[in-house]
Formats: structure tokens, sequence, C-alpha cells
């Protein structure tokens, strides 16, 4: 599953048919005042959250208008997000503050800030697939720590690799992995235990890691040397792609495709995960937009420009960019949630 | 006859000219549209001075000068007879005749008639003018102080502060030579040049912003010198306190001579020296860009490398502008800098080096952005051993205009 959209996946999501989506739209379109739509949500269409890691804060997008409906302050430096599989929570990793804010995405008011140790610089965070732990990858300490979701505290701090950047965990919520910069190379970790089982050599300056839906793949950018596809199974690199500094990847939820953002050219590429080739790329602006992390939902694919201050919106089938969204100052972390109905 | 030709041919090219003022971004670092034969000319009039948010020419001289008019008249005549002589050599033509008691200029540097040539005149006030000679102290810029020696400065006195800073801009030497020599005649009774730093810019090697004698390229981190908001933001002061009124539309000027090391860096190997910067020797881009032809236009980035394993926190760019919250607002400066080559010093190195110059709204921004690189990897690279602070006065509006107007009429109140 994904790096840090673990709404996306569809186990966890409940499916909501294509037509009930169209009937709300159908409806909200129609000159009514407020009308409830499969639910006690007014409407199904998901709201986006993305970090301003210059103006310490996290700008709430109304997915359907386009529209930022509220600005959260967070903490210093906010950095990757990750939503709760019951959708009631957004994380941000706090890299200035080495904190990890909870956002209620009911109010879309902070909850809750968990403290990491000092010097965590906490870059990215994820949430299981049952969402009772989060791991955040702790680039200033060398760490992924274990926050325990009930509790509402770290519970195990384990020792990775040198400056991991990204943290991803296998669909079954028993693996996870941590991108590791400085020593190029993915920490495989045992969740039952919080240990290190293997190290799994990449590229040069890997950045981030996703896994395939169905846990088989690791794909890694390797912002220095392209990208790496991982056999999860036997842990052997299964392929290389040349692509010119990627920085960032994100598997579609069917996961037929792995998107990576590259910051040189300003551009998104699809690879195809049967064949590990480039079917098609997207350029989200000229040399400077700086498309830094990408997340995919079943709705559409979601890029940070860090350089040009937007949000891009890529719709799956055409791959053509449908929206762009001006953000705040910087913006680093994407978490969407699909508002609507939900059957937890 | 001949000058009205010359200046027939430069107002023909005024449109690209205010195209070339204006429309170039000065990411290009260089200015493009330069003519070999010296007629195009920048506008000298205006709300701002021209050679700040104009394209760097390849040839600059900063000359420092102490103020030597005693009284408010006096000093009032020094900035209109610079304002008068910037005006015509900026524009060009047949020199007109000369003012009562000033000479007539038959220097015939340029030939018959005087070629404009891209020439720039900046005028800036240094802190040391804002003392007791001619009352002015109540109207000094809120920030404007005279420069204190950062961690590793030695700082020369023989080239460092002064009265009043003159920055000339142009395409070629004689040009800029013609400007000083002209400008040092005609104001001799109130100003004496204190000292002078002749500097030049490199073309493009081979592509987009110039190297420095260290072989990167420098001053590629620019607000786009093209767009007003961005200006308004980081460059040019706006009416409002704490500023006196007269400021806006100036700028603060830093200064700063720095000798570089040359034989001491030349035993860096490479990949050593782009860690330094933080930057890639070839192309100019950043650390994360492995291609040689890569754009030295890409940004800088770091929000992914809390420990600086790919980009070293002490190195150059990094310390000059970190991305944090905590630095955003001290982060962003207008850089035209130019080279230097002199003489060799008294223990007999080489005495080359950056004639570093930018432009902010606040000082306070330069001195803190300095203060962090007081810990930069090239510290043991380089030595700054002069320059100074100064303010850059508001453009001169019209013809009956003059350079520093708001200051001195402060003065008659």
């Amino acid at each position: 599953m994904m790096s840090a959209s673990p709404v996306s996946d569809k186990r966890i999501r409940p499916h909501i048919p294509r037509s009930a989506v169209t009937l709300c739209v159908a409806v909200l379109l129609a000159p009514v005042g407020v009308l409830a739509c499969g639910g006690e949500r007014p409407a199904a269409s998901p709201r986006i959250y993305v970090t301003n890691r210059l103006d310490n804060t996290a700008s709430v997008i109304d997915g359907a208008t386009h529209k930022i409906v509220a600005t959260v302050r967070v903490g210093v430096s906010p950095a990757q997000m990750a939503a709760s599989p019951d959708r009631k929570s957004v994380y941000i990793a706090n890299t200035g503050s080495n904190t990890v804010s909870v956002l209620n995405t009911d109010t879309d008011t902070i909850a809750r800030t968990i403290a990491l140790p000092p010097r965590s610089k906490p870059v990215d965070v994820v949430a299981n697939p049952n969402g009772r732990y989060l791991y955040t990858a702790d680039g200033g300490s060398n760490r992924v720590s274990v926050i325990d979701t009930r509790a509402k505290r770290v519970v195990a701090s384990v020792r990775v690799g040198t400056q991991p950047l990204s943290v991803a965990t296998a669909p079954d919520g028993k693996t996870v992995y941590a991108a590791n910069s400085g020593s190029g190379d993915v920490s495989v970790i045992d969740a039952r235990t919080n240990r290190v089982v293997r190290t799994i050599p990449t590229g040069r300056f890997p950045s981030g890691v996703a896994v395939t839906p169905d846990g088989a793949s690791l794909y890694v950018t390797n912002e220095l040397s392209g990208v790496t596809v991982i056999n999860a199974g036997n842990r052997t690199v299964a392929a290389r792609l040349p692509e010119p500094s990627p920085f960032s990847v994100a598997i579609s939820p069917n996961g037929d495709r792995a998107y990576v953002t590259s910051l040189g050219p300003g551009r998104v590429t699809a690879i195809d995960t049967r064949t590990h080739r480039v079917s098609s790329d997207v350029s989200v602006g000229p040399s400077g937009t700086d498309p830094f992390t990408v997340r995919a939902t079943d709705d559409a694919i979601y890029v940070a420009n860090q350089g040009a201050n937007t949000l891009s919106i890529i719709d799956h089938s055409t791959f053509k960019a449908t929206a762009t969204i001006a953000t705040g100052n910087s913006p680093y972390g994407i978490a969407v949630v699909q508002r609507g109905p939900t059957n937890r | 006859m001949l000058g009205g030709a010359a200046a027939a041919a430069a107002a023909s090219l005024v449109p690209a000219g205010a195209a070339h003022a204006q429309g170039t971004a000065y990411k290009d670092g260089y200015n493009k549209l330069a003519t070999e034969d010296g007629t195009h000319s920048i506008p000298f009039y205006g709300q701002h001075q021209a050679g700040i948010a104009t394209p760097p020419q390849t040839a600059a001289a900063f000359l420092s000068f102490d103020v030597t008019a005693g009284n408010r008249r006096e000093l009032t005549a020094v900035f209109r007879t610079l304002t008068e002589r910037a005006a015509f050599l900026t524009k060009g033509g047949t020199p007109p005749p000369p003012r009562p008691g000033k000479p007539r200029e038959q220097r015939h540097l340029l030939g018959a008639t005087v070629v404009p040539d891209d020439l720039t005149v900046t005028v800036a006030v240094g802190a040391s003018l804002f003392d007791g000679r001619h009352g002015l102290a109540p109207h000094k810029p809120a920030q404007l102080k005279t420069m204190r020696a950062f961690a590793h400065d030695d700082l020369d006195p023989k080239i460092t502060h002064g009265d009043l800073l003159v920055q000339l801009c142009g395409n070629h030497r004689d040009t800029v030579g013609n400007a000083m020599l002209d400008i040092m005649r005609q104001t001799s009774g109130g100003m004496r040049l204190r000292w002078r730093m002749d500097a030049f810019r490199f073309p493009p090697r081979p592509v987009g912003i110039p190297r420095d004698w260290m072989g990167f390229k420098d001053g590629i981190a620019n607000p786009d010198t093209t767009d007003a908001s961005q200006m308004n933001q980081a460059v040019w002061v706006q009416p409002g306190r704490p500023e006196p009124a007269w400021t806006a539309g100036g700028t603060y000027q830093a200064l700063r001579i720095i000798q570089m090391h040359l034989d001491a860096w030349d035993e860096v190997p490479v990949e050593q020296q782009e860690r330094i910067f933080g930057r890639r020797k070839i192309s100019g881009a950043p650390l994360y860009a492995t291609d040689p032809n890569a754009s030295d236009e890409l940004d800088p980035i770091y929000t992914n490398d809390p420990q600086g394993r790919l980009t070293p926190l002490n190195c150059h760019i990094r310390l000059a502008n970190p991305q944090t919250p905590q630095t955003a607002a001290t982060s962003t400066i207008l850089r035209r800098s130019f080279q230097y080559d002199q003489s060799p010093d008294e223990g007999g190195n080489p005495n080359m080096g950056h004639t570093f110059c930018c432009f902010q709204q606040q000082l306070n921004i330069y001195i803190a952005m300095q203060t962090r690189l007081e810990n930069e990897m090239l510290a043991s690279y380089i030595t700054p051993i002069g320059g100074g602070y100064f303010f850059a006065v508001p453009g001169v509006r019209n013809a009956q205009d003059y350079y520093a107007s708001g200051l001195l009429r402060e003065l008659r109140r």
C-alpha cells in the first residue's frame, strides 16, 4: 500500500459505487440547501490536506471546489502527513519541533501533539493498516519511532540506516520499510518485534519508498541514481529506471502504476508496474516547480509543488493535470481523506 | 551632426532599452543586449535608480567618496552636479556647454560624442554622511550603520566605508572610466575620492550565470527583478515608519570586497568544492542534479535532508538560505556582484576576488545572513578585506529632480 495515504487502500476504504458519487454530486449541484448524502456527512468529496513547510500550517482543501476551507497552525516545519484508516485523523510530522500533530478531520483542529525525542527531525509518518501504530522516519536521529495511537506516545524506537526520509508499511502490516538517504538503503523492520531484519542497498540518496497493494514490490526513488524496484519476497533488486532526480513515489490504488516525481524537470512519471517501463509522463511546470510529494487515491493523483506553491491534481486515466491549486508557502506533505459514508 | 546621429540611434533603441531594463530577468545574470557601438542606453529617470534591477553590465567601478562640502548648500550642489553628470553620461550625446565655473569636457575618451553604452550611475550614502556636519543625523535611514567586521573579516581601512558610494556600470571599461573621470572632475569641489574598486563580470561559460574566480556560478538565488511585487517586498524601501519618508524607493546596499585564496582553493578536490558551495561546479545546479547540463535555475531543496547528507548544513548556499521557517524572513537579497583582480598583496599572494554587492529592503537581513555565513566551510578560502554599508537613494524622477532631493529638502524645514 501507499506510504502515506492508507485511506486509498481498497481493502480499508469502503467501496462507494461510482453511481452513488455521481448522484451525490448531482444532488449537491441542485439548488437545494442542506442535503445529507449517504450518511451523516453532507458530501462525498475528498478533503485534501497539505502542509506548508515555511508557514507552519496545513491547508485544508475541498476536493470538489478546490477552495481552501481552513488553514490550521501545526508544528514547526511540517513535512509529510498520513491519514488514519478510519479517516478521523491526519497525522503530521513536524521536522522542526520534533513532534507529530494529530489533526481531527471532523473539526479540522489539532487534537493532540505527540512528542518525539529531541533531534529526531521526523520527515515522514505512516499509519499501519489497522491504525493502531504510526511509524515516523526520524531523519535527524537515524531512527524510526513507533507511536501507539491509543496510548498516544512513542512505544518503541528502531535504529535504522542513516537519515531515513520515508517509511511505508506492507498491506498486511507485518513489515515496515524505511528508506535511508544517507546510507543508500532500505531497512526492513519486523513490525511484531520492531527490529531491523534486513537492509537492502538501493542506490544513491533514497528519498521515497512505496509498497504495491499486493505487497510484492517496493518502489524506491533514489534522488541521485534513479528508481529501484525491489522484489519484497526475496528482497532483491528487480529493476532500475534511470529517472533524473526522482524524489517521491506513490502507487495507484489498483497497483497498476507507480507515480514518481522528478525534481529537476518538474514532471510526474507513470511507471507500469508489470513491465517496469515508463508508460507516460506529465509536466507540472517549468524547472523550479519542484514537484515534491506525490500521493494517489482512487479519485486522482496529487502532487505538492514546493517551488511553485501549488498542488497539482492529475487524472489517472488521461494522466493530465486537471487542476492547480494555490497552497501556502512551500507545500510538502499530502493526505487525502475521502469524506462521506463509513462503515467503521 | 555626429552627436545628433548618435542620439537618434539611441532614441530609436528606446523600446528595446525599456524591454532590456524591465523585461529581462536578472536570472540571465548577463547583459545580453549590449551593443558593440555603445549606442544602447538605460533610462536614467524613474522611481528607482538604475543599476540595481538592471541586469549586470560587464564593467563596473565602485567609487567611495569623502564629502568635503561644508554645509547644506554645498552638499545640495554636489548632488545636483552628480545628477546632471549622470543624466548626461547615461544618455550620451555631445557634451553640453560647461556650467559656470566648471571646466569644459575635452577628454574625447569616447570620441567626439559620449556614447551611453548602457551606463548606469547609482548613488548611495554611507552612515558617516549623517554625522553632525550637515545636520542630517535625524534623517538617517533607520538601519544604516557603519559596517562592523564579521568573524573572518580583515578589513583594510583604505578600502572600507565612505560618505558616498558611486557605482558605475557599463558595457565597456572606457565608458565606465570616462564617467569616473568626468564625475570626479566635476564634483571635485565637494567630494574627494577615498577609494575605488574596479570590477568586472565574466561572460557565461558556457551558459547561464557567469562564474567567479573559483569557477563556480555565483549569485544564482535572486528575486525576479522583473516582478514588481517581489522587488517591493525584498528590495525597495516602502513608505512608512520606521524609515524616514525620503527613503521610499531606495534600497540598502552592502558592498564586500572579498579576497579569494585561489592557491589553496585549487588544492581542494572538485567534489569537496561542490560540498563547500552546495552546488555542482560545472552546471551550477543543486547537488541533487547529476547531469552536467542541468539548469542552474533548479531550486536547491534541503527539506528532505535534515542532516545535510546531500547538501551539507554548513555549505555556502544552505547557510545563506537554510529554507527553514525561522530563517525565511532573513534569506532574500538581490545579489549583483562582480569580480576584481589587483596587484598581489604584501605576501605575494594573488589579490583576486569577488566584489560582492547586494541590495535589500532591510540591511539587517544582509547582516543576519552574513552572520550565519560566519560558520561556512568556504570561510577558510576567502577573506573579506573591504567594502561598506550604504543606502542607495530613490531614483531621480525628472529633469527638475536630483539625487537625495527628499533628504536635502528635510534640512530646509
